[in-house]
């Protein structure tokens, strides 16, 4: 690994919105670092519009018009003169063709290189790359072509229940559980076509089925000097329909042999492709201590402020610094030189309806009250007055607690939920709060499976329904004992 | 006066029996008391206005109307209702009687005892929870006695006009 010329960012523009645009851009002021935000028509009076040093509008509100809009992007680095982008996650992050265009015009890009991008985004290639490398990987079998007979006889030799897989994406889509050879036929071919329509793509491969799995993913950063190291692991077994909902660290009821294992694992697979910056190896983890890897996400990723609560570093900050051509710093490339202090949970707080299947609540937040104390972070791009827009993952923020140990951590992270006021769309705050005391999840028997067959978390209970309708009752009544504050404004509240 | 939750069919109606005390009434046909709690205001807020306030287990709450819509936040979780007009019209009556379908205060009577009136005309205006609702006839008739006067406040279902179809 040759060494990269140094330079120093002077002007930074993020290719995103919401959440994580501030966020980055709060390390950038931290840094002494300009910013420039980009935004669509439907952004325009933001959060993370208006705190940055310049602006650019790149389009209207569809994604596809403007944060997916390369050109315009790269438009707008050049009228402002930014010398790096900042891609946030989701969007244009793990786009080869676009870290490509930002280093064809010689702007540095805060992720990984366009090769290593484009690698690890094809699950077929990146499993065949890690097997190389030796890194275990789920038992399964791909091909070039969708012969049906050829993947019956593998999902045979790899022995039932088996997993097929779309290759071209996920969420999901183009998945299917088989448990025995005669559903197989009909379930490939119903993944098949699933696939063709959500990504214009039906290669599928198939994937040994792990039972009550969990999803350990772990921390990498490699630099230009051939170092790889890892930051620790994330518990993420918490997920509805492949989505997370609540991510933690460290992974609770995870013996040490085992995480030395996958650690190791994680970073032979950085290693093995020379990565550059900040990446996650996800591994999916059986109930004997089996684990194999799952995929690698070549971005930072949602969940990273958990670890950042734990090792003390700011993750942005490194990633500035890798692609400005610097080493690690020394104190954590030596053995045990990342900390992980305390205990850390992080929840997605989003303006979606649980008890209307999770279906986005946009409109505007009419009134919005924080939670704050020490050991506790709220990473958010809205505030009072803020729409909640249906162009966008409907996200208002992540709430992260940090404290020295699990419980002691799952305690304030609830406190604060209960204390988060949002008038104004639905949100996920009480499911978040039922997960949060769902006795399985305090003696941190997780898996991704945890949230199957638990409906009695998505909704409010009805006798607290019908109280808070008494309270409200008695509330908009005249009070009985009347104070000037009243009648001052006007008996807003009298009948 | 019905009240909704999102994505829930039930309606619920509230009825104040007597001091202390309100019944929650659900569509499904169940229904609950709750004692009156002791609410202790603190803070007003604009814009908003947000009410914030201390309630009977010393937490702190707040509450803000926006038109048809509640909002409370109160024992931890946040609850959001609505107001279902619509139906005002159709829990009016086609007795001989026109109640009040909510607390509230008598704004307007526009008829006497021995008035005629035509099919949903208004006879009268009760303003509560910051609204005007509309006291509307039935059937076309004649007033046989209004028990209420303007100004005067009334609880649920009290019975303000007694009326008589026209023959």
């Amino acid at each position: 690994m040759t060494q990269s010329t140094k330079r120093t960012i002077q002007k930074l523009l993020i290719a995103n919105r919401g959440e994580i645009s501030v966020r980055i851009q709060k390390t950038c002021q931290r840094l002494g670092i300009r910013t420039v935000a980009v935004y669509s028509e439907a952004d325009q009076n933001a959060n993370f519009v208006l705190m940055a040093d310049e602006a650019v509008c790149i389009g209207a509100p569809e994604p596809s018009l403007s944060y997916l809009n390369q050109e315009e992007i790269l438009k707008a680095c050049r009228s402002t003169g930014a010398d790096a982008v900042h891609p946030g996650y989701g969007f244009l992050s793990e786009n080869a063709s676009f870290a490509k265009g930002l280093a064809d015009e010689g702007i540095l890009f805060l992720g990984p290189k366009a090769d290593s991008i484009d690698l690890m985004g094809d699950k077929i290639r990146s499993r065949d790359a890690m097997a190389k490398a030796g890194v275990p990987v789920v038992p399964g079998y791909s091909s070039d072509s969708n012969d049906v007979n050829a993947f019956l006889t593998e999902a045979k030799k790899i022995g039932f229940p088996v997993m097929i897989k779309a290759t071209a994406g996920g969420g999901g889509k183009g998945m299917r559980k088989v448990d025995s050879e005669e559903e197989f036929i009909p379930s490939f071919e119903s993944a098949v076509r699933e696939a063709t329509k959500a990504f214009g793509n039906g290669l599928v491969f198939l994937e040994k089925y792990i039972g009550n799995p969990r999803h350990i993913e772990f921390q990498i950063f490699g630099d230009s000097f051939g170092n790889v190291i890892h930051m620790h692991e994330r518990d993420c077994s918490i997920q509805r329909r492949h989505q997370k909902v609540l991510e933690e660290t460290p992974a609770p009821n995870f013996p040490a042999e085992w995480k030395e294992k996958m650690a190791e694992y994680a970073v032979l697979a950085g290693k093995s492709i020379g990565y550059l910056g900040a990446g996650t190896v996800e591994f999916i983890l059986g109930e004997d201590g089996s684990f194999f890897f799952l995929e690698m996400n070549t971005r930072l990723q949602v969940e990273h402020p958990v670890t950042e609560m734990v090792t003390g570093l700011d993750l942005v900050e490194l990633q500035i610094q890798i692609a400005e051509g610097k080493e690690l710093p020394a104190p954590l490339l030596e053995p045990d030189g990342v900390p992980q202090n305390g205990h850390s949970m992080e929840v997605r707080v989003y303006a979606e309806n649980p008890a209307n299947q999770f279906l986005p609540s946009i409109g505007k937040i009419e009134w919005m009250k924080l939670p704050l104390s020490r050991g506790l972070r709220l990473d958010t791009g809205v505030e009072t007055g803020s729409e909640v827009s249906i162009y966008y993952d409907p996200m208002i923020g992540k709430l992260i607690a940090h404290a020295d140990d699990r419980e002691t951590c799952r305690k304030k992270l609830l406190s604060a939920l209960k204390k988060f006021v949002i008038f104004g769309p639905i949100t996920n705050i009480n499911f978040l709060q039922n997960i949060l005391q769902e006795p399985d999840f305090i003696d941190g028997k997780v898996s991704t499976h945890f949230l199957n067959g638990k409906d009695h978390l998505i909704y409010q209970r009805e006798d607290d329904k019908r109280e808070a309708l008494s309270l409200i009752f008695q509330l908009v009544q005249k009070p009985k004992v009347a104070k000037s504050i009243w009648e001052a404004i006007g008996n807003a509240f009298q009948v | 006066m019905l009240f909704k939750f999102e994505s829930s069919d039930l309606h619920y109606s509230i009825q104040a029996l007597g001091i202390g005390s309100i019944r929650i009434i659900c569509s499904d046909g169940t229904f609950q008391d709750f004692s009156a709690k002791t609410v202790e205001e603190v803070d007003y807020i604009l814009p908003g206005p947000i009410g914030i306030f201390i309630d009977d287990l010393g937490n702190e709450c707040c509450i803000l109307q926006k038109r048809d819509k509640f909002y409370l936040h109160w024992n931890g979780n946040t609850y959001q209702v609505k107001l279902d007009s619509r139906n005002l019209d159709e829990s009016l009556l086609v007795s001989n009687e026109i109640r009040s379908p909510m607390p509230g205060k008598i704004l307007k009577i526009f008829k006497s005892p021995g008035d005629t009136f035509g099919k949903s005309e208004v006879l009268g205006i009760l303003e509560a929870m910051k609204m005007e609702n509309q006291l509307k006839a039935g059937f076309a008739g004649k007033v046989v006695s209004v028990l209420k006067k303007e100004g005067e406040i009334v609880s649920q279902d009290e019975i303000l006009l007694v009326l008589e179809p026209l023959p």
